[in-house]
């Protein structure tokens, strides 16, 4: 599976570039993830709880931080297998500055799956992925967001899906 | 048929007599066998195409409560042998039941939980850890072929599982004469049979008598015995292998699986009962496909359209391992690809390749929907290129009818045929010249109809036992007992295996006939090797013609014996005796008659012993055909591709088939309706599909096109009937006929409906996605 896309954050490079660098907030951010711990330099840990189409299970694997430039660039190395099948590839960031109070986020990445969760998802494994991607970004948002203003962002599942929506909504009536 | 006697049920439309029970709910399958202390199986799946195991921890499913055992391939290692393969191959691989050390498809077994039952059994599963080290995956057969292509199996270097090359009369003088050489490739993709009711096994050991009952959803319970008994090294008298009812086996039931192994290995180790059943998407993961053929086809032609000889390269996909037929399909293809034309000269290479897929092997029609997809490809293609009739040009390079009984070049010999008939009458059903009018003129308003024609052949009645592999169990041959109760009421034992083929009700017709009774006097019994004497079982089309046979010999036996008796106690002689409405009367004049009931009770009751003849009614034929039987027909079909949208819509669908004589017209019908139905699938919606890293993305049956009724035509059905020299019956078989005329069809009307753009050929399934891009590329260019 390939994954590619951009995303503005509101928030000028080095915000963006401290967030994505903090698993402690991360970890609050992406859905689904139950537990992220610090394995080493630029190595992370954890669980994470995903259900796609009718394969739901918990998920356990590594996230490798390499060819890090601060405050643009890193690649991500993951390996992660759950009961319901595997996950391995790798990917790009990149944050590119949008005047002084925004950022582009660009990622790119291609992510091997197997087991039954391609078995029974592939047909969904696209839009689910791209459904998690928005969620974290609009979780990112709202913290960024939060941050700018000296105030701390809730963040949870529930609401980061509403967020989600809530973008989705706006990006129809940007577009029209 | 016995002189004088008139045919009551033979060639009438008899309902099926299997029916009531199955529709009822009252048939007995694999999984409605409940024994008590009954265990689960549930194996573990690799969902690696290609991956080392580094070690596998099954401590903690072990432990968990109502888990009774977890195996995995080392607790196998030495004690059971490698699975079989029958057909020839120079390149076997080692095929454990359970993987050790590699995984080499998705979906091979790697441990195997029993427990209480299913659920605790896959909770077990959860608790396995695996560690596996992914290898690289090669899926492409042809990619496969490259050298620095990943190897699958070490000790063979590369990938090539077995290279054989076929020639026969002067194919290099045909290249050399003829006017041109049509070229083209033509891919028969990967199919999963599909079956309504998946495969499963339930095996019993009985300790104290050391006997072995195994149940197993199959389609040769007497072969699955044999290569049972080697595989547990157990004797054959002390295994009893059962096919309750099989809900489909469409050829990926004959075989040896590894969980039939295990689930008979378990039962024996656990000394309990151990069921498995396997699901949907093991079923289109692990059992055996169909077709993953790759074929380059050289035609050399005159200008007139006669076609000189024909020259194939094949590549055959055989997936990770070899199962039991997987190297004989392809053969199948190469011997029968010349169809049913005059082709004086043939070659054919076959290159069978390992790929990170699960094996294919015998799906309906087993190589030959294969080679009539090259005969009648290639008869297209010369009309294309000679711009003539594409009717006309099947026509012309027909084997005439006087050439039969015709030796054909790969040397196979047609019995009996006569080609011409069943192309007029689906010509005529069509009204040929008047849909090629509409056609026509439909073009000049973007309206894009085309016309399809197949003249099939086929090989049926497998057969001639030095035609099966050398090595395998079981042969050619097929066996029936006959057997008059002493209220003259008949049972029948027969060796084949029916699943769906309808001989409970073919065969019990032509035994009413023969001895004239009612057909419910007569009761079919089959697929139990403590019952039935030992059979080949149901595939190849062979039921009704070998099996059929088989029970003619032990009918006549019987009508011999009891006509002895019935000549003392009428004190006629016996060649003036005839079978007739429950008596045994004199041909001659059928008043003067006795009972049936009446020599019965002679035999049995024994009270005046006739010298020389033992008491009892029960007598056995086994029956070892001469030759094969070779079906023919037309199908034709009128379809309307939607140039917008891609869409195919069928107009209209006709068969002809010739399968010799009819026993059941109603029972030839279905076979031919689903037969049809599968090779429609094949040219329009199905296809397995692997990913690039060997993830299957067809693993349910929201993701495998298996048709639905909308989604096909209404058949109109017709048949000319030349009778089989081979078998005293006259019949040829027809239980794959549908299958291996329609996908060629089909194709054949989708492409002339694209003439119009050019389009010259497109790979199956011709799904709307892919007819639409096709035109769309046609119309920039």
């Amino acid at each position: 599976m390939k994954l590619q896309g951009e995303q503005i954050l509101p928030g000028n490079r080095d915000r963006v570039w401290a967030l994505f660098n903090d698993p402690e907030r991360l970890s609050r951010l992406v859905p689904g993830l139950e537990k992220l711990e610090i394995l080493g330099p630029n190595e992370f840990g954890g669980t994470m709880n995903v259900g796609i189409a009718a394969v739901k299970g918990v998920y356990t694997g590594k996230l490798k931080l390499e060819d890090i430039k601060a405050p643009e660039h890193y690649k991500m190395v993951v390996d992660g297998k759950g009961k319901q099948g595997f996950m391995r590839g790798s990917g790009t960031l990149d944050l590119v500055a949008k005047g002084s109070t925004e950022t582009i986020v660009k990622y790119a990445g291609d992510v091997q799956l197997g087991g039954p969760i391609v078995q029974v998802g592939q047909r969904v494994i696209d839009s689910a992925a791209k459904m998690l991607m928005g969620q974290f970004f609009a979780a990112a948002g709202a913290e960024l967001k939060a941050e700018a203003a000296g105030t701390v962002a809730r963040q949870g599942v529930t609401i980061n899906f509403f967020r989600w929506i809530m973008n989705l909504i706006r990006g129809l009536f940007r577009r029209s | 048929m016995a002189a004088g006697i008139v045919p009551k049920f033979v060639g009438s439309r008899v309902k099926r007599r299997e029916d009531p029970r199955l529709i009822s709910g009252n048939g007995t399958y694999v999984d409605d066998i409940k024994l008590p202390g009954m265990l689960a199986a549930v194996m573990l799946r690799s969902p690696y195409g290609h991956a080392k195991i580094n070690s596998i921890d099954v401590e903690a499913a072990k432990k968990l409560p109502g888990v009774v055992a977890v195996l995995t391939g080392e607790d196998i290692r030495g004690k059971l042998p490698t699975l079989i393969t029958a057909a020839p191959a120079q390149n076997v691989p080692y095929h454990p039941a359970l993987a050790q050390d590699r995984v080499r498809f998705v979906g091979e077994a790697v441990a195997v939980a029993v427990a209480i039952d299913q659920y605790t059994a896959q909770d077990a599963l959860d608790l396995i850890e695996v560690d596996y080290d992914p290898l690289p995956v090669i899926t492409d057969p042809e990619k496969a072929l490259e050298a620095d292509a990943p190897v699958i199996h070490e000790q063979f270097g590369n990938n090539i599982s077995t290279r054989a090359e076929v020639k026969s009369g002067e194919i290099d003088r045909a290249m050399r004469e003829a006017d041109r050489i049509i070229k083209f490739r033509l891919v028969n993709q990967r199919l999963a049979p599909v079956p309504m009711e998946p495969r499963g096994a339930v095996a019993q050991w009985n300790p104290g008598s050391e006997y072995l009952t195994l149940w197993s959803s199959t389609q040769g319970p007497h072969l699955l015995r044999s290569y049972l008994a080697e595989v547990l090294k157990l004797p054959e008298h002390r295994m009893r292998v059962i096919a309750p009812e099989v809900g489909g086996g469409f050829g990926c039931k004959l075989n040896v699986y590894a969980e039939e192994v295990m689930t008979a290995y378990l039962a024996m180790l656990l000394n309990k009962p151990v069921k498995w059943i396997e699901r949907r998407r093991e079923n289109l993961a692990t059992t055996t496909h169909g077709r993953d053929l790759i074929t380059y086809i050289e035609a050399p032609v005159k200008n007139d359209g006669t076609i000189l000889g024909l020259k194939a390269r094949f590549i055959c996909d055989m997936g990770a391992y070899l199962q039991l037929l997987t190297p004989m399909v392809p053969g199948f293809a190469g011997m029968m690809m010349t169809g049913c034309y005059k082709v004086p000269a043939m070659a054919f290479e076959q290159l069978m390749v390992f790929t990170n897929k699960m094996a294919p092997d015998a799906y309906r029609g087993a190589g030959r929907p294969e080679a009539c997809f090259i005969a009648e490809r290639t008869m297209d293609m010369i009309a294309l290129e000679l711009n003539l009739d594409p009717a006309e040009i099947r026509r012309k390079n027909f084997i005439p009818k006087e050439a039969f009984p015709a030796q054909i070049a790969s040397g196979l010999i047609y019995d009996s045929g006569d080609y011409e008939p069943a192309l007029d009458l689906a010509l005529k059903h069509i009204d040929y010249p008047k849909v090629r009018a509409e056609q026509a003129e439909g073009r000049k308003h973007g309206r894009y109809i085309g016309i399809g024609i197949c003249s099939y052949v086929e090989i049926c009645g497998i057969g001639p036992s030095p035609m099966l592999p050398p090595s395998m169990k079981g042969g050619g041959w097929e066996s029936a007992t006959i057997r008059m109760e002493p209220d003259s009421k008949v049972t029948v034992l027969t060796g084949v295996s029916p699943h769906g083929q309808g001989q409970e009700t073919s065969f019990a017709q032509l035994v009413a006939d023969e001895l004239g009774i009612g057909i419910d006097d007569v009761t079919v019994v089959h697929g139990d090797t403590a019952i039935v004497q030992y059979g080949t079982g149901t595939f190849g089309s062979r039921g009704t013609s070998v099996g059929g046979a088989a029970l003619m010999m032990a009918v006549q036996k019987l009508q011999a014996k009891m006509k002895k008796i019935a000549s003392t106690m009428m004190e006629v002689p016996p060649d003036q005796l005839t079978f007739n409405n429950g008596t045994i009367a004199m041909a001659s004049d059928l008043t003067k008659s006795i009972p049936l009931q009446r020599v019965v009770d002679a035999s049995y009751g024994h009270k005046h012993p006739i010298p020389g003849i033992e008491p009892g009614l029960n007598e056995a034929g086994f029956y070892e055909p001469t030759a094969c039987t070779f079906p023919f027909g037309t199908h034709a079909c009128v379809v309307e591709v939607d140039a917008d949208t891609g869409v195919v819509k069928f107009l209209r669908y006709v068969a002809v088939d010739d399968c010799g004589r009819i026993i059941n017209p109603l029972l030839v019908e279905g076979q031919v309706h689903g037969g049809i139905a599968q090779g429609i699938a094949q040219a329009l919606y199905e296809e397995v599909i692997y990913d690039e890293n060997g993830q299957l993305l067809t693993a349910t049956l929201m993701d495998y096109a298996v048709p639905k009724a909308e989604m096909l035509p209404h058949y109109e059905l017709d048949s000319t009937v030349t009778p089989s020299p081979i078998n005293p019956l006259g019949v040829k078989g027809v239980g794959e006929a549908g299958t291996i005329g329609s996908t060629p069809c089909v194709v054949s009307g989708v492409l002339d409906a694209l003439k119009p753009f050019g389009i010259k050929n497109l790979d199956m399934p011709l799904k709307p996605e892919k007819i639409w891009r096709a035109i769309q590329a046609a119309r920039k260019a």
